[in-house]
């Protein structure tokens, strides 16, 4: 999918402090057939009023990387192999349930893919949004009410009174998702987890909900993690976007410099999928399947599917080399270029 | 010219006014569309989530009844058609459905699925069977060796294959893909667009894409066909569709999708009125209008109360916009 890149905002200067730090975020899964490699040594900052874009296919760890943030997954079966959280100077202790009960929801909060799933079929909307008010300390009253009258409306709904009577059932597909934005905005959160939110989408849709985060990063100032499978989503939102393949962060760079000059080959091949680049008559064509995670190829997880793979790709792991403006990429391609 | 090969005339679908505390008027799913497909064309249907797409797909492969309007497939009739008849008109056409794993029974094997449409509709079963299964497999791009597995088995790009592999091993002439690459990574869709092309190629045949991304079908099609609301508002051969657009609700389908920006100036304006109207919540057209007006950046008094008549504006290229007859073309 695709969506119109025009009008851009202004890249913000992230804070001195990172809001947010990951440092090699490392997350496994037990299953029958071996050890499921689903994060590797994931780091990154995340600045107060910024907001990065994480892109890669299915299975290839952005959706256990956010929910780790807050530490969401349980263990079993989920396995913290490595990995430390900061939020706001302080470390998040995966132990301390306390601290994180007061973190998730409230100042890191998710929206998620499938807005209907998201919701409770047998609750009105307006039950549900009171609910969270309620969970952070403020029973329903009519206070509560205007909050969350004026949260709907500030997410573009046009008649929020009539909403709150209505059933998550009722909704279109771009409504529920606007509905689960509003739900993570209501307490005023510091971060926004968006995981997929434009995917089961039509072009309208996608355009009505972007916009809409946009613009309350712009309003609420809040900082916004955009995860997607395809570049061009993340384009118009992202100040820099991280790109994951098999568990790992393979490419990173301000969305300006990734676009202009995409290093990694399968950065490239992203990029080329999502413009829909022709080649010889055919679309251009990413072959073959991200990689099984319980039985990794040897070398470069991407060898297997990589145009430019050479005899080292296929036995050594390339290391994330630094190049230009705060880049990096995971690439022995890059030794060569000589910077 | 040949008798098309699907003609769908005057087609109207109301689905009744469910019951309970509010009552509702009937949802019009399609209204009056009329779409005629003829031996080895592609058509590619657009427009957003409830323009009428999946309801025009179903009735066109004759899995659902029209309220009014006619339908043949092949040559066949379907409002005077025998059992016989009907059954082989169903026969004719090969349906990708839009949930590909959903479309499939997750008890059953492969094989299982594959081998139903061989048995019921042209009696084969047992080995033949199973080496017709194969080789569809095979041509589809997965072993025929995977056939006795069972769906959850498969990733997302091998359920779109086996979906393709089961709507075409009976060869039917029409093959009817609903969204067949919206579920997929935008990584894994040129791999299953290049691989329908060459099957429509190999096979010869005629088929019809339904897609909310105007750049699925640019690539895959000949003819596209824009719908919104139950209503076709612009059809024509590609290089009229997309490169010059004329359906103020056209442009601004591509321009949503334009990941190139090859849509500039006066189009790329009207897109962005179009996309600020809809995000202020757009109120439906009248039923006895236009279906854009209310979203419309160049509604005219005229769009609410007058359905726009079908104008040609190029060979084979229609479109229905009072704005477009009233400045003579010049959006």
């Amino acid at each position: 999918m695709s969506v119109m890149n025009t009008d851009p905002i202004p890249a913000s200067k992230p804070a001195e402090t990172p809001l947010l730090e990951v440092s090699g975020l490392t997350v496994r899964f037990g299953s029958p057939d071996g050890e499921v490699h689903a994060v590797e040594d994931v780091s990154f900052t995340l600045g107060r009023g910024e907001s990065i874009g994480i892109v890669g296919e299915s299975g290839s760890g952005k959706t256990v990387t956010c929910t780790s943030l807050t530490w969401l997954l349980p263990s079993p079966p989920a396995r913290y192999v490595n990995g430390r959280i900061r939020y706001d100077t302080r470390e998040l202790r995966r132990d301390d349930e306390g601290t994180l009960r007061a973190v998730r929801g409230s100042r890191i909060a998710m929206v998620f893919q499938n807005a209907r799933a998201a919701l409770d079929p047998s609750y009105r909307i307006g039950q549900q949004l009171h609910e969270i008010l309620a969970a952070h300390g403020q029973p329903r009253s009519a206070a509560t009410r205007r909050i969350v009258v004026e949260t709907l409306r500030s997410c573009n709904i046009a008649d929020p009174d009539a909403l709150l009577e209505r059933y998550p059932h009722e909704l279109s597909g771009g409504v529920a998702q606007r509905v689960t934005i509003a739900m993570a905005l209501i307490v005023k959160p510091d971060v926004i987890i968006a995981d997929e939110p434009t995917t089961a989408l039509d072009l309208l849709s996608q355009l009505e909900v972007l916009r809409l985060l946009e613009r309350i990063r712009v309003d609420i100032g809040c900082s916004i993690v955009l995860v997607s499978h395809d570049l061009a989503v993340v384009r118009r939102i992202a100040d820099r976007v991280l790109i994951m393949y098999a568990g790992r962060i393979v490419e990173r760079g301000s969305t300006e410099a990734l676009f202009s000059d995409p290093r990694h080959p399968y950065t490239r091949a992203l990029l080329a999928s999502s413009q829909q680049r022709l080649q010889g008559g055919q679309l251009y064509e990413l072959a073959g399947q991200p990689p099984d995670l319980a039985h990794l190829p040897a070398g470069c997880s991407f060898s297997p599917r990589c145009p430019n793979a050479f005899d080292r790709c296929h036995v050594e792991d390339p290391r994330p080399i630094g190049f230009g403006v705060d880049r990096e990429a995971r690439c022995f391609l890059l030794e060569s270029d000589g910077d | 010219m040949t008798e098309p090969i699907v003609a769908l005339r005057g087609i109207r679908k109301a689905f009744p006014a469910r019951g309970g505390p509010r009552r509702r008027m009937p949802t019009i799913a399609l209204d009056d569309v009329t779409l005629n497909v003829e031996v080895g064309e592609s058509v590619g249907i657009v427009g957003d989530s409830g323009a009428g797409k999946s309801t025009l797909a179903w009735i066109a492969a004759g899995l659902m009844q029209p309220t009014s309007g006619s339908i043949s497939i092949d040559g066949i009739d379907l409002g005077d058609a025998s059992a016989k008849q009907l059954r082989s008109a169903r026969r004719s056409v090969g349906f990708v459905f839009q949930d590909a794993l959903g479309s499939f029974n997750p008890m059953r094997t492969v094989e299982h699925s594959l081998g139903l449409p061989l048995a019921h509709y042209l009696g084969v079963t047992g080995v033949a069977a199973r080496t017709a299964i194969g080789d569809m497999m095979e041509r589809v791009g997965l072993r025929g060796s995977q056939m006795t597995r069972y769906p959850h088995e498969f990733s997302g790009g091998q359920i779109q294959r086996l979906a393709i592999a089961r709507a075409l091993v009976t060869r039917p002439p029409i093959v009817i893909l609903d969204e067949p690459v919206s579920a997929l990574d935008v990584s894994i869709r040129a791999q299953i667009l290049n691989l329908l092309r060459d099957l429509a190629r190999e096979f010869r045949l005629t088929y019809l894409l339904i897609a909310t991304d105007p750049n699925v079908v640019e690539h895959m099609t000949e003819r596209t066909v824009v719908m919104y609301a139950g209503r076709i508002l612009e059809s024509g051969p590609r290089a009229g569709v997309f490169v010059e657009p004329r359906h103020p609700y056209t442009v601004s389908l591509l321009l949503l999708g334009d990941v190139q920006g090859r849509i500039h100036g006066s189009h790329g304006l009207l897109a962005e009125k179009v996309a600020t109207a809809a995000e202020r919540g757009a109120t439906s057209g009248s039923a006895s209008g236009c279906p854009f007006a209310g979203t419309c950046p160049l509604e005219l008094p005229i769009c609410r109360a007058e359905r726009p008549e079908l104008v040609r504006v190029g060979p084979s290229h229609l479109v229905t916009c009072h704005a477009y007859a009233a400045t003579g073309g010049s959006l």
